[in-house]
């Protein structure tokens, strides 16, 4: 059958994969453990979420049995609901500060670092860091609210004993107690990226007398562009989704300081009751996720198709 | 081709056995096994869901009394098996948890015991059996017509009894007589408003610089037990005591007693005569009191009647042998000194049987042993509680404990008004902590603008025509 064959009456053209002769009635059977596996444990509960969401379903009360289907109820609540875009700014606040630059820029910072120095001092550094990032997170919440709170070693480090940080900045200290732990990631990507430069062009601009930093803004970071992007990618979803350190921190407070989304929906849930509109902010943080994640891939595409 | 059959065989065979293997386990995750259903052996289990470290003293003592439970259970009921479900975390934890195993009969367990502040919300969810049949008839158990109206009214919504009182907390202020001394206040100190708390903890801050002066619970870390624990007793002692309108089924925002005892924390925190955030917002901020006095660190709380049995307890977190010379005691004022003269929120632990439960005549039986007066006065001495029965409040081991504290909280009982016991309450105590903890954050703050705070909190959750203002 010739490519002109394949076009309809109607210009449509009639889709035939590629290796169709490969695909056989039976293979399907053997891919329905697998699809069995996806529809049960994902989709089904994805699904049920999306509609839990849409109801008026508490946790407890009268409507934890006797719930039904609201509609729009609870978007248009969200929609006039000053703490849950308080709690969008933070969350923004968070991930773009805690997350995306001090991650990134720290984890380039000892990546950079990692390649001049001797290697011993690169790896003691580099086990040290990972270290934070290996750690449990509530293991790292905790160390760092006794690090930050009244009489912890923050305190005495500056010289104010009495200065009880997570209380004053609780913001602040939630994104670096992120940051420290997740620095560490940002590290071993960017270290792997940065073994893949090649050395001549370097050396090339070294010999053009292009300095250091001309040579990291305009021959390192454009030839590392994908590897900080998909870093910057993963880095954005894990954090607008972390939930343990800052509740473990600050529970969202004090007041509603560092009630991030994953927080403030927790918080409306299991302490409102108020399931259905905590499963509608779940769904709003999916969709802004999935916002993210296809703004980071619509910037790799130029390189994906490169790299094809 | 003959000889490749067997090749091409072999994985289909594996599957096979694979999926043998598989499907009966699979089965049996998903069929889950119901509360009290016969076993395999045809041994029936009763299960009881419990918090493990919220309610004793310590985990030791936890242990003790619930193993003390399962031997005379195994005496009594040889036959059926006693399942304990001990969850750890806070009471909100372990509510948690009780809301989603509820969520299913297959799941959920016979027996739960629960803070009183959740009875309405479970009994709301239509969670729980109502207990009438039981407690009510002929020949009703002794440890039912023991307990005081008021503390049968806690987990009675509606003439329906969802629950069994099994101890509860009251209230009074506790205070460092040394650090009082010290400040020229003379002992025994006995407030008779709300001014004098504050007039005496500013001396206490100027006569003992760098001790926190007062502790009152402020914030959302603890949950209910922060309006139990702290501004539920200045509301109960208010020109207006009310929370909850039962006549118009309404939660008060605005009232003449919430504006002052509200102006009470503004002042408190205003003075610099609170306890920190850093104390006050922690996750175990309610059981930091004892510790913070037995450390020097504390000068007056108004705090529950649990604090001195930490101290005596060698085992507890605090033992504290001097408190009993060194710490004074008295009933938090009433506003102004009105009669009573003295107020003290009351609320406590209770056990309750889920109405999914196949077996609710063996639950009941659980609930009797619970009840009976030894294990009822062990759970009253090793959680600080004050007995629901007042026999065994009564007796010389409960009485003589902890001297001369119980005898004292004992008497403050007399002003115990229970937490509202509507389904609501979590709400009202969410919107009431988030305030105080305001607050502390920020005194200058109004007491207007935290009543706004609060009724949009309210109304955000249960709507506008949740709430209303008292005169």
């Amino acid at each position: 059958m010739t490519a002109a064959q394949e076009i309809g009456a109607g210009g449509r053209a009639r889709w035939r994969r590629a290796d169709a002769d490969k695909v056989k009635i039976s293979t399907i059977g053997w891919l329905l453990p697998a699809a069995a596996l996806l529809i049960g444990l994902f989709l089904v509960p994805v699904g049920y979420a999306v509609y839990l969401g849409f109801t008026n379903i508490e946790l407890l009360g009268p409507l934890a049995q006797d719930y039904s289907f609201t509609g729009l109820a609870n978007v248009s609540r969200m929609a006039h609901d000053p703490v849950f875009w308080s709690s969008v700014k933070l969350t923004l606040i968070f991930v773009v500060g805690s997350g995306i630059v001090a991650q990134t820029v720290l984890g380039l910072a000892l990546a950079l670092l990692g390649q001049r120095a001797h290697v011993m001092v690169r790896a003691s550094v580099g086990s040290i860091v990972v270290l934070a990032w290996v750690l449990p997170e509530i293991c790292v919440a905790f160390i760092w609210y006794s690090f930050s709170q009244a009489g912890g070693m923050l305190g005495e480090l500056i010289g104010r004993t009495s200065s009880d940080f997570l209380s004053t900045a609780p913001l602040l200290i939630v994104c670096l107690a992120n940051a420290w732990r997740g620095t560490a990631f940002s590290m071993l990507v960017l270290s792997a990226g940065l073994r893949n430069v090649p050395q001549e062009a370097d050396e090339a601009a070294q010999l053009e007398g292009a300095s250091y930093w001309t040579r990291l803004f305009r021959v390192t970071l454009p030839i590392i562009r994908p590897t900080l992007m998909i870093n910057m990618l993963l880095i954005t979803l894990g954090t607008i989704s972390d939930f343990t350190l800052v509740f473990a921190m600050t529970q969202g407070g004090p007041g509603n300081e560092t009630a991030i989304l994953p927080v403030y929906m927790y918080i409306e849930a299991f302490q409102f009751n108020a399931l259905g509109y905590g499963t509608t902010i779940a769904l709003a943080l999916m969709i802004i996720g999935a916002i993210l994640s296809i703004v980071y891939i619509r910037q790799l595409r130029p390189e994906l198709r490169r790299g094809r | 081709m003959t000889a490749r059959m067997p090749k091409i065989a072999r994985p289909r065979r594996r599957l096979t056995l694979a999926v043998a293997l598989l499907l009966p386990t699979l089965l049996a995750a998903c069929s889950g096994s119901s509360g009290s259903s016969p076993g395999a052996t045809g041994t029936r289990t009763l299960t009881v869901l419990f918090s493990n470290n919220y309610v004793f003293n310590s985990d030791q003592l936890a242990n003790q009394w619930w193993n003390g439970i399962a031997r005379q259970w195994a005496r009594l009921y040889p036959h059926v098996k006693l399942d304990l479900l001990g969850t750890g975390g806070t009471d909100i934890d372990l509510m948690n948890k009780a809301a989603i195993l509820f969520r299913s009969p297959s799941t959920t367990p016979d027996v739960i015991q629960l803070p009183t502040t959740y009875v309405g919300e479970f009994s709301s969810s239509n969670y729980l059996l109502p207990l009438n049949k039981f407690v009510s008839g002929p020949n009703p158990p002794s440890f039912w017509t023991g307990m005081p109206k008021g503390v049968q009214a806690m987990s009675t919504i509606g003439g329906q009894v969802y629950a069994v009182n099994a101890g509860n907390n009251d209230s009074g202020i506790l205070y460092n007589k040394i650090m009082l001394r010290k400040a020229g206040i003379p002992l025994p100190w006995h407030p008779t408003n709300w001014q004098d708390i504050l007039k005496v903890a500013a001396a206490v801050k100027k006569a003992n610089p760098g001790v926190y002066p007062l502790w009152l619970a402020a914030g959302v870390a603890a949950g209910p037990t922060n309006v139990l624990q702290g501004i539920g007793n200045l509301i109960d002692g208010s020109v207006t005591p009310v929370m909850f309108d039962t006549k118009t089924n309404k939660w008060v925002v605005d009232s003449p007693g919430l504006r002052a005892a509200l102006q009470f924390y503004r002042s408190m925190f205003k003075e610099g005569l609170g306890s920190p955030t850093s104390q006050l917002f922690r996750t175990d901020a309610v059981g930091q009191p004892p510790l913070l006095m037995k450390q020097g660190k504390l000068a007056i709380a108004i705090g529950s009647n649990w604090y001195p049995t930490v101290w005596v307890d060698p085992k507890s977190a605090a033992p504290w042998a001097a408190a009993k010379d060194d710490v004074g005691v008295a009933p938090v004022p009433t506003q102004n000194g009105q009669a009573p003269g003295g107020a003290s929120t009351i609320g406590g632990w209770a056990f309750a049987i889920a109405r999914s439960s196949p077996n609710a005549a063996m639950a009941w039986n659980f609930i009797k042993l619970a009840e009976q007066p030894q294990n009822q006065l062990n759970t009253a001495l090793w959680s600080g509680f004050v007995p629901p029965d007042l026999s065994v409040g009564q007796e010389a081991p409960f009485v003589n404990y902890a001297p001369p504290f119980q005898a004292a909280f004992n008497d403050y009982s007399k002003y115990g008004v229970p937490l509202p016991n509507n389904g609501n309450f979590t709400v009202y105590a969410r919107a009431l902590n988030t305030v105080t903890g305001d607050f502390a954050q920020n005194p200058n703050m109004s007491v207007s603008q935290a009543l706004t705070i609060m009724a949009n909190l309210i109304t955000q959750q249960l709507g506008a025509g949740s709430v209303e203002t008292l005169k």
